[in-house]
């Protein structure tokens, strides 16, 4: 689901860093639901 | 026991006020005298040179009770039996020793029950058990009014209407064998793989609902916002300013939106188009129980279970018409220029009663839905007294206003629109006057238009912008479910009825399945469909509940007969308990660890509270917000009501370490989150924070 994620704010973006994908989606406060921002914490910070 | 004069015709109403309602509008002289048997009000009335006697129930006085003592499944055989044999809390028995002792001397029976299926089985039920018949005359009125009583009672039926009856029972028997199998098969599943009992209670209407909540929830869980644009600007006409919307309320690609920016940098544009249009704004249908419940909730935040209980209040106090019907008619035969002739008297509503008498139109607006017992919920006329509660004032206000503006005319409104141009960019500003407000003025506070008077223009002329700027936004999640708006869905899925409705997400609340006006699953909420969705969907899923529905509809029409209908609705409910208890160890197994990963998280330990020096610092979880927080034990200890608390994140695991803060005493948890482990005082404002620890 974050991969098919990603394709989405690539097409919204042009071009956007992993990295910068998924720390835009750790501050998105509210908007991103639990399940997703643990995987995003998993991958952020220890991948 | 009963020291009245016999014979007399019983009349058999469904509660305490109603029957005193019914008994001074039948009395000739509207005085009837009081009676009490067993500390019972019973009203003796005199009319037409008969003596009616009306004793009230207050509502069921019978439930349904297994036929058998073990505590097993399936449970097929079932009776009914007085409610207070049953249940020690049901203060019942009075009212059915009353009606025991009355049946000797009735010569006649007359059922003045609610009319509505409920109504239905409460007088049939009384009519059988206790008085030894099977059949009775009926009256049948949607108010409490003199009038409606009176007139009910001169045209009452000859006997019951035995379709209407069967779909009341049949509704009672099918909701009593679908509740206690599953819940008795639930739990029984949890305690022969546990060993503990604990009673999980699910119904063939509360699982499909809670299922809801859970998948929205779910849902929500797994949301992944996208990124996307809007072009804010702000035209300046006439000197002053406007918001202009861009021809495409959405741009899905950033590179566009910068586009759109660059091409209109010069921010000067040009009128290409002026228009006007007249809208009406027609008023909204009369009150339904279901459109009445949400406007309640939008307007005053009541729950639905709490508005139907203020209607009903309402109704006993004979100030507004049933409230639980579908119907959103307002037949004429009401009398709606003597119901308004009679609101011109209470000061709130004089002036616009007087206007609509004046225009002589007593043809109101109505909508598509009809109920064949009842019209649409509308006042009475009659003039509240001062024992009405704040929020009775509120529902019955409510409703006098929305009848009222159903007599109104349309609303008129001028929209108009000026179409800017900016290089190949459109823009649009909007605005609208309103020419006459109509019903809408009947209806305030609860509805109410804006104008945005827009300024004289000329075509082809130039408009400055003061900007034009391209906003980053996100795809938000779902919204999560409100009494209201759970009350919908269940109508859209056609599940439960207008009178249970309501009944069942409050039975949703105090089973703590669900919690919070943002309504979320509890954890025992979420691990019993858990469970149900992978081993037993169809408790889970609305088909079977709405194809139930259906067949009560056909006993109702008589095309289905209650005995049959009932033997084949044990038999399908046999099968699918069979297939229940091949999987009984699994669905066990499964219910078992859920329910221990949900417990876990509800009641943690952390240590000694450092307020009162007494209770424990615990975690807890808010049964109305469905948040955690820590909190003291001794806050239910009345000489201390300590109310030490402290805010902890919600999402992660949290375990106590045993350690105290060296600052302030507090206790320090650990606060686990995917793979990152913190530990921290519990006090938001202990200096360890600041330091950065």
């Amino acid at each position: 689901m974050l991969k098919k994620g990603y394709e989405s704010w690539l097409r919204a973006y042009g071009s956007i860093s992993w990295d910068d994908y998924l720390r835009n989606l750790l501050e998105l406060e509210g908007l991103v639901g639990e399940f997703i921002k643990e995987i995003v914490e998993y991958e952020f910070y220890f991948k | 026991m009963s020291s009245i004069e016999t014979p007399y015709i019983l009349g058999i109403a469904e509660k305490p006020q109603a029957a005193r309602r019914l008994a001074y509008a039948l009395d000739a002289k509207n005085k009837p005298s009081v009676k009490k048997i067993k500390n019972i009000s019973v009203f003796v009335c005199n009319r037409d040179n008969k003596k009616i006697v009306i004793a009230p129930a207050v509502g069921h006085l019978f439930t349904l009770s297994p036929i058998g003592k073990t505590w097993n499944y399936p449970v097929l055989d079932y009776e009914w039996v007085p409610s207070y044999t049953v249940n020690k809390n049901a203060r019942t028995k009075n009212f059915t020793d009353v009606f025991k002792s009355l049946a000797k001397g009735a010569k006649d029976v007359i059922i003045m029950t609610d009319f509505d299926r409920e109504g239905e089985v409460i007088g049939y039920l009384i009519l059988k058990y206790l008085i030894g018949r099977t059949d009775a005359e009926r009256m049948k009125f949607s108010t409490l009014t003199v009038r409606d009583i009176t007139q009910a009672y001169d045209q009452r039926d000859k006997s019951l209407d035995l379709g209407y009856l069967n779909s009341g029972l049949i509704r009672h028997y099918v909701d009593w064998l679908y509740g206690i199998n599953y819940s008795r098969a639930l739990s029984l599943a949890l305690k022969k793989v546990s060993g503990h009992f604990k009673t999980i209670s699910i119904g063939r209407v509360q699982g499909p609902t809670l299922n809801s909540v859970v998948d929205l929830e779910n849902k929500i869980k797994m949301f992944l916002p996208i990124p996307f644009w809007t072009i804010e600007s702000e035209a300046i006409l006439d000197g002053k300013k406007y918001k202009a919307f861009y021809e495409k309320p959405k741009i899905e690609q950033q590179k566009e939106a910068i586009k759109i920016i660059n091409d209109c940098s010069g921010l000067l544009g040009k009128i290409t188009n002026i228009s006007d249009e007249t809208s009406y704004q027609y008023p909204f249908p009369p009150f339904d129980l279901g459109s009445l419940q949400r406007e309640a909730y939008r307007y005053f935040k009541f729950s639905p279970s709490k508005t139907l209980q203020f209607a009903e209040n309402l109704y006993l106090k004979a100030l507004i018409s049933y409230p639980r019907t579908d119907s959103q008619k307002l037949p004429m035969t009401l009398g709606h220029k003597t119901i308004l002739s009679k609101l011109s008297a209470q000061n709130d509503y004089t002036t616009f009663a007087n206007e609509i008498l004046a225009n002589k139109k007593f043809k109101p607006r109505e909508g598509k839905r009809t109920d064949a017992a009842h019209p649409a919920i509308h006042p009475t006329g009659n003039i509240p007294d001062n024992t009405l509660s704040a929020s009775e004032r509120k529902i019955y206000d409510l409703i006098v206003k929305r009848y009222l503006s159903v007599f109104g005319k349309r609303a008129e409104i001028l929209k108009g629109t000026i179409d800017i141009q900016v290089n190949s960019h459109k823009f649009e500003v909007r605005g609208s006057k309103i020419i006459d407000e109509g019903w809408i003025r009947y209806y305030k506070p609860y509805f109410s238009l804006s104008e945005q008077i827009l300024p004289n223009v000329q075509l082809n002329s130039d408009v400055k912008f003061s900007y034009i700027d391209s906003k980053e936004n996100f795809t938000s999640p779902p919204k999560r479910f409100n009494e209201s708006s759970l009350l919908k869905r269940m109508e859209t899925e056609k599940i439960g009825t207008k009178a249970t409705r309501a009944g069942i997400i409050k039975t949703l609340f105090d089973r703590g399945y669900i919690a919070g006006k943002e309504i979320t699953p509890t954890p025992l909420g979420e691990s019993v469909v858990d469970v149900l969705q992978n081993q037993y969907p169809i408790l889970v899923k609305s088909e079977m509940t709405r194809n139930l529905e259906e067949i009560m509809d056909d006993v109702e029409n008589k095309k289905k007969t209650l005995d049959k209908t009932v033997f084949d609705i044990k038999s399908e409910l046999k099968d699918l308990l069979i297939l229940f208890h091949e999987k009984e160890e699994e669905i066990g197994r499964s219910l078992s660890t859920n329910l221990r990963l949900s417990q876990k998280s509800e009641l943690v330990v952390l240590g000694k509270c450092q307020k009162c020096k007494k209770g424990e610092l615990r975690i807890i979880k808010s049964r109305k917000t469905g948040k955690r927080f820590i909190s003291c034990s001794a806050y239910f200890d009345k000489e201390v009501k300590c109310t030490a608390t402290y805010p902890i994140p919600n999402t992660g695991t949290i375990k106590p370490t045993g350690k105290v803060c060296e600052h302030d005493g507090l206790p320090i948890i650990e606060w686990k989150k995917g793979k990152r482990v913190y530990k921290m005082c519990i006090s938001p404002t202990c200096p360890s924070k600041k330091e950065g620890d």
